[in-house]
């Protein structure tokens, strides 16, 4: 099989080029508005014998919910999942799989924060190749969101998620 | 006299006795209904509960995570006190200051130990009462250099030279913390042979299973059909993009990685190594990194896959020497270890070349022999009731000498934006940590 790691020079949505000609490569965090993918070191086996490591791709997306007929123009959160981590191709994984997490979604927003000294940069979108300092993550994420019930009610909510690990040193959350 | 028969009652129209049944079935609904209200409460309740019991049980884990890096925080501060006294420094033994990290910490703190007299148990006792903290939790500080790493197939993750145990150690830096898993390597060592390399993995790992069959019988059916060289061949294909494989890949259940090992776990996405051949090995091996294997802290089957010649009483007269009570017999530098088995081992008591054969040999697997301990990884088991967290994180010692991490309290970065403040250099960096 080709695993498209054979590229040194070659980056993917989850990887980004390798850094050394061994092919240690830096994990690659993508954030949109509506969009964000990066590696989880947090993947658990449950099956004996999977070819599953700690290591998984994740991504959480939200797509129009073509099969909402009761509230249309309504969108759906979508957590898309792999244990293939290391293959380069994302296109054609067959350990790919989507789960549908929140349906009746009418606002959906990611906002990314970095702190710069003693101020916040503040981003709307992220892609740890192109910050600076390279293949840095951003500190804070929020979310903002609008849910639609059934019975129309409405939920509004702003949450803020701050990675539990520490992505240099102790900190920031240790 | 005539009597008038009374009008009977029309067949199927008797209503006496219907209030029992309406009665009947108003109870039942009533009692399905309450059955029902109380089990959605129960199962609610016990959501809360359990949804409380896994908050505490993170913060528990997290708690003991802190208290774990203070301690390495201590130890880090207490050698580089001691070394600052100079000749003085030999007066303190080495085993006492890896007592700091080494020793395993539980809470709450056990009063069964002997020789504990009633008063401290007492103020145990009413320390974890006043502490309120529920849940207990066990925190293990484990040094990673005992172990066989990996990575050494490969050249440029030579172990960097080690430093006398007078100076600080200063780690090669790793990359690891923004998104790259692994750490920088380092330039090709003199005396690296790739094929050396390969098969010291190849005997070490024998040497394991070999062991394990001499230990419980019982494995050797299952292990018969383990061909070594092919699990070598693949855990090389896996981590050197430059090796040409000899297996077939119609098996592999993932592409092959190309690059080094960033995770141990990474084993399980190889074709011929199930997780029983996995629960064997990775005890003794690592992927992380560690500056070489260190002999303070070397367990036995790496020990015996490492220098094969000695003796089974050989090695536990060296677990005798080394961890004695009475004397401080930990290793000060390589030359002492290598000085030690020159002595007591007959293998090389017998050929005085071995020794230097061995060290050559060593040079060209990329195994260095250390005695100090700069890679560190802690386990945090915390459990509140029915609920469980699990903290794992890798962690090296800096060069840097900032303030001691807090044990408790509020953290020293704020969580909200707009309030941020500098960050110090603790001295201690986490490479890699999950939470689970």
């Amino acid at each position: 099989m080709v695993s498209g790691q054979d590229d040194l020079s070659q980056s993917s949505v989850y990887w980004s080029p390798a850094i050394d000609d061994t092919g240690v490569r830096p994990s690659h965090f993508i954030g949109t508005d509506t969009k964000l993918s990066f590696i989880s070191v947090s993947h658990i086996r449950i099956y004996k014998d999977s070819p599953e490591s700690e290591f998984a791709k994740i991504a959480y997306e939200v797509k129009r919910d073509s099969q909402n007929s009761a509230l249309p123009d309504t969108q759906v959160l979508i957590k898309t999942e792999s244990s293939n981590v290391f293959a380069m191709d994302d296109l054609r994984d067959p350990f790919s799989h989507s789960y549908e997490l929140l349906r009746g979604i009418k606002k959906f927003s990611y906002t990314y924060y970095k702190r710069d000294g003693n101020t916040w940069k503040k981003s709307k979108s992220w892609d740890s190749e192109k910050e600076e300092p390279k293949n840095s993550y951003p500190d804070i994420i929020e979310l903002t969101l609008e849910v639609i019930g059934p019975q129309r009610q409405s939920f509004e909510g702003v949450f803020k998620f701050r990675p539990e690990i520490p992505l240099n040193g102790l900190y920031p959350s240790t | 006299m005539d009597f008038t028969p009374a009008p009977k009652q029309p067949i199927g129209r008797d209503s006496s006795g219907i209030a029992l049944f309406m009665v009947i079935a108003a109870v039942s609904v009533l009692a399905i209904l309450v059955t029902e209200f109380t089990y959605i409460a129960q199962i609610s309740q016990m959501i809360a509960f359990g949804g409380l019991d896994q908050t505490q049980a993170h913060y528990l884990a997290k708690s003991g995570l802190k208290l774990s890096l203070l301690r390495l925080k201590a130890f880090k501060q207490s050698k580089a006190i001691i070394a600052s006294l100079g000749a003085g420094a030999n007066a303190i033994p080495k085993s006492v200051i890896d007592k700091i990290w080494s020793f395993p910490f539980f809470y709450p703190f056990p009063t069964d130990i002997p020789g504990l007299g009633t008063t401290e148990k007492d103020a145990i006792a009413k320390f974890q009462k006043e502490s309120s903290l529920e849940g207990k939790y066990s925190a293990i500080i484990e040094s990673e250099s005992s172990k066989y790493n990996l990575n050494m197939i490969l050249p440029n993750f030579a172990p960097s030279p080690v430093p006398g145990p007078s100076a600080s150690p200063t780690p090669n830096p790793p990359n690891g913390s923004n998104g790259t898993p692994a750490g920088t390597p380092n330039p090709v060592p003199t005396g690296f042979n790739a094929d050396e390399a390969r098969k010291s993995l190849s005997d070490f790992l024998s040497a394991l299973l070999n062991h394990k069959i001499l230990d419980d019988p019982d494995l050797a059916d299952v292990y018969r059909d383990v061909r070594v060289d092919e699990l070598t061949d693949t855990i090389v294909s896996w981590a050197d993009r430059k090796y040409e494989r000899r297996t077939s890949s119609s098996h592999d259940p993932v592409p092959m990685k190309r690059a080094p090992f960033y995770s141990l776990t990474e084993l399980h996405m190889l074709p011929n190594i199930d997780d029983d051949l996995y629960n064997l090995f990775t005890p003794n091996l690592t992927a992380g990194l560690t500056q070489g294997i260190n002999v303070n802290t070397i367990q036995k089957p790496t020990l015996k896959a490492l220098l094969p010649m000695m003796t089974d009483d050989e090695i536990t007269e060296f677990y005798k020497y080394r961890d004695s009570e009475d004397v401080d017999n930990q290793f000060q530098d390589s030359d002492k270890f290598f000085d030690y088995i020159s002595k007591t081992v007959a293998a090389f008591k017998s050929n005085s070349n071995l020794l230097t054969e061995l060290k050559e040999s060593f040079a060209k697997r990329n195994i260095i022999i250390t005695v100090e301990e700069t890679f560190f990884k802690i386990t945090v088991k915390a459990d509140v009731n029915q609920a469980s967290r699990t903290i794992q994180a890798w962690v090296t010692l800096g060069s840097g000498s900032g303030p001691t991490p807090q044990a408790s309290g509020t953290p020293p970065v704020t969580s909200q934006p707009g309030q941020p403040n500098a960050v110090p250099d603790p001295g201690l960096k986490i490479n890699f940590m999950r939470i689970l």
